[in-house]
């Protein structure tokens, strides 16, 4: 069975990464939580949409640390971003490649392994309470196997004005190769930070990307995350959990741009602990070929007085799937919530296949919570309009397509991102 | 310029064209009215080459070629334009970036070498005064949140961007004020040279005080029954069609 031979790959990772290091403790704690909870099944509902047994047939062995030279890597990293980019190669975080020149002084920037020694008390609590909570097994993996993760601590009142760029560079050559990335984020009371992670990769073969990222935000804090998931090998898998507490008046507003692989999936938990606290969540993704992209949102309202807005779009072409999943939890305390969620799918054939499901689970009585889904075609009357304006079919659709990525992409807000990714939205998916 | 010449269509199983006749020159413009039903705006969208109306019978040459055989986006590059009675809106589409395609895509065909950004700016500004609409219509969406009378001038706006040989205006005047009417008649004659030839489709006369025809010609049941000069619509105007339906009984049935 696919899955034995798995869990063997993933035992004996293990077993090749227990080095007696300060993260050690942690790893054998989350390796305890993840056997407990055991890989996902298809009977497990998150996880029904996915074709899971594909990735365990693989026969993935550790990334090799490779080391990449400089001149492509320059063209990868935006210039609003040269003195501010952390590199990461094969999962590793990279700190000779990366530039951080413009960052304020008082930031913390370490690999989590040295952050140990001076935030082990930060990270231990963290980690204590997340541990417990977390349900997801491959989140639990990344937990368990994870090294040259990095650390990232702003104190109060920093604001970062910079934005700060994460490249995930992948470089392999016939090995698949199984990778960690890992990023902690601890943002003091009325810090700003504002992140766009890109990937680039040049890889002969599947890849597998089992990625977390979380975020401490503390109160009045503000946390911008956008994440383009955009170069990725048609065989790659790629998930990536994306893991949040927000405490009063803070906010954290994310972007995701991807256009799917053999499976994106993007995971979000965000606990909305303090009141007054804003999460806005806001996806697309564009689809084609057989490439699929999963969206799972756990949205946990826990204190009153908080907002959550989540605007997920895909577009599907030729044979691709997509499905979106988003819980939202309105706990009893939670009094004058305001929950939103929105999931558009547009399919452009017959073939393709986009699932929505929606779910809120209201326990107090003063909330505002609204849930859509629609799942539509380009409008006839629409094309033809265009086509009387001398618009080919081709044209007609990639300009609608466009529109309808449009309302996501335009809030990138970084302008040479911005652009490079209006232009694929253009031409990418209809094809003659 | 256009020859149609017995034409007959059908929507679904209903025929609604019993064989029309006409022929528009360059430098003419012509209109023509009817009861509802007519067929008017029908004629209008089998010109433009709408999916839903299939063609029975008869032929329509534009410029020396088969319209019926081309697809509706090569009738466009070919020089013809349709102003819509009920324009569509498209959501994510700004109204700049939409004519600038299209207008660029014309321009292609044609061999003529494409607007860059700025220039197209220039043009459009121009041409947006004319039609009085309001600076912000430019980045907001096709369309969108637009009231009808928006709607029309927007048309209007379009034909003078894209600069049809025929322009075909489906009862632009039905839901606009004086007002809004007068701002969509300067445009369109402001447009009109010798080479362009129009057609105006329209239910009322007084469209046709502001734009004036050189011919006129009245639709009933499918067919084009009286052909004439502008007296022709004060005629209609004052006596209504009834006095015309006699007129097709006499001439027999196609």
């Amino acid at each position: 069975m696919e899955e034995d031979a798995f869990n063997n790959l993933l035992a004996r990772l293990r077993e090749e990464i227990a080095v007696a290091d300060p993260l050690e403790n942690i790893r054998q704690k989350a390796w305890q939580r993840f056997l407990s909870l055991g890989l996902p099944s298809r009977q497990n509902e998150l996880y029904r949409s996915i074709k899971l047994r594909h990735l365990f047939s693989q026969h993935y062995q550790r990334a090799e640390e490779n080391v990449v030279s400089l001149d492509p890597l320059n063209s990868w990293i935006y210039p609003e971003c040269r003195q501010s980019v952390f590199i990461f190669v094969n999962g590793r975080y990279a700190p000779h490649l990366s530039h951080l020149g413009a960052l304020p002084r008082q930031v913390v920037v370490s690999s989590l392994k040295d952050a140990m020694s001076t935030y082990g008390a930060l990270l231990n609590n963290y980690w204590a309470k997340t541990l417990r909570e977390e349900t997801d097994p491959f989140a639990m993996l990344n937990g368990a196997l994870h090294a040259e993760g990095l650390f990232l601590y702003l104190p109060p009142k920093c604001i970062v004005e910079s934005p700060i760029q994460i490249l995930h560079l992948i470089h392999q050559d016939d090995q698949p190769q199984i990778l960690f990335p890992r990023l902690q984020v601890f943002a003091s009371p009325h810090s700003h930070v504002h992140f766009m992670v890109t990937q680039q990769q040049a890889a002969a073969s599947s890849y597998f990307v089992d990625q977390v990222s979380e975020f401490l935000i503390d109160e009045g804090a503000h946390v911008y995350y956008a994440q383009l998931l955009c170069d990725e090998h048609p065989q790659a898998w790629h998930f990536d959990a994306l893991r949040a507490i927000l405490k009063r008046d803070s906010t954290l507003h994310t972007l995701c741009v991807t256009e799917g692989s053999a499976t994106v999936r993007t995971d979000y938990k965000i606990c909305l602990t303090g009141e007054n606290g804003e999460a806005l969540l806001n996806g697309v993704s564009m689809l084609a070929d057989a490439r699929e992209a999963h969206t799972h949102v756990f949205m946990d309202h826990q204190a009153p007085s908080c907002r959550s807005h989540q605007l997920f779009k895909a577009v599907l072409n030729d044979f691709s799937r997509s499905s979106f999943e988003g819980k939202i939890m309105v706990r009893k305390l939670a009094q004058h919530t305001e929950a939103f969620q929105l999931n558009k799918n547009l399919l452009l054939n017959d073939h393709v296949h986009a699932d929505s499901k929606p779910n809120l689970e209201i326990f107090a009585d003063d909330v505002k919570a609204s849930h859509g889904a629609t799942i539509g075609q380009l409008d006839p009357d629409q094309l033809f309009y265009m086509k009387t304006r001398g618009f080919s079919d081709k044209e007609a659709k990639n300009l609608l397509v466009h529109g309808f990525c449009e309302e996501i992409v335009k809030k990138i807000p970084l302008a040479s991102a911005r652009e490079e990714i209006l232009g694929r939205t253009a031409q990418c998916l209809v094809k003659d | 310029m256009l020859k149609i010449k017995d034409l007959t269509a059908i929507v679904g199983h209903t025929p609604i064209l019993k064989g029309v006749n006409l022929d528009i020159n360059r430098g003419d413009i012509h209109a023509i009215m009817g009861p509802n039903g007519a067929g008017k705006s029908t004629l209008a969208k089998i010109l433009a080459g709408h999916p839903a109306y299939e063609v029975t019978g008869g032929e329509v040459w534009f410029k020396g070629q088969n319209l019926l055989e081309l697809e509706p986006e090569n009738r466009a590059r070919l020089g013809l334009f349709m102003s819509f009675q009920y324009p569509v809106e498209i959501p994510g589409v700004s109204n700049a970036q939409f004519l600038h395609t299209a207008l660029n895509a014309k321009r292609k065909g044609n061999g003529q070498s494409e607007l860059t950004d700025a220039e197209f700016a220039q043009l459009l500004e121009k041409k947006r005064k004319v039609m009085e609409i309001r600076p912000e219509f430019t980045a907001r969406n096709v369309n969108e949140n637009f009231s009808g009378g928006e709607k029309k001038r927007n048309e209007i706006l379009q034909m003078a961007i894209l600069h049809p040989d025929l322009a075909v205006l489906d009862e632009t005047d039905s839901g606009l004020d004086i007002d809004a009417m007068r701002i969509v008649a300067h445009g369109v004659n402001q447009l009109m040279n010798a080479e362009m030839g129009l057609l105006l489709i329209t239910h009322y006369q007084r469209l046709l005080d502001y734009i004036r025809p050189h011919f006129v010609h009245v639709m009933i049941n499918g067919k084009i029954v009286q052909s004439g000069g502008p007296e022709l619509a004060l005629e209609v105007e004052n006596r209504g069609y009834d006095w015309l339906i006699p007129s097709l009984t006499t001439e027999g049935k196609a």
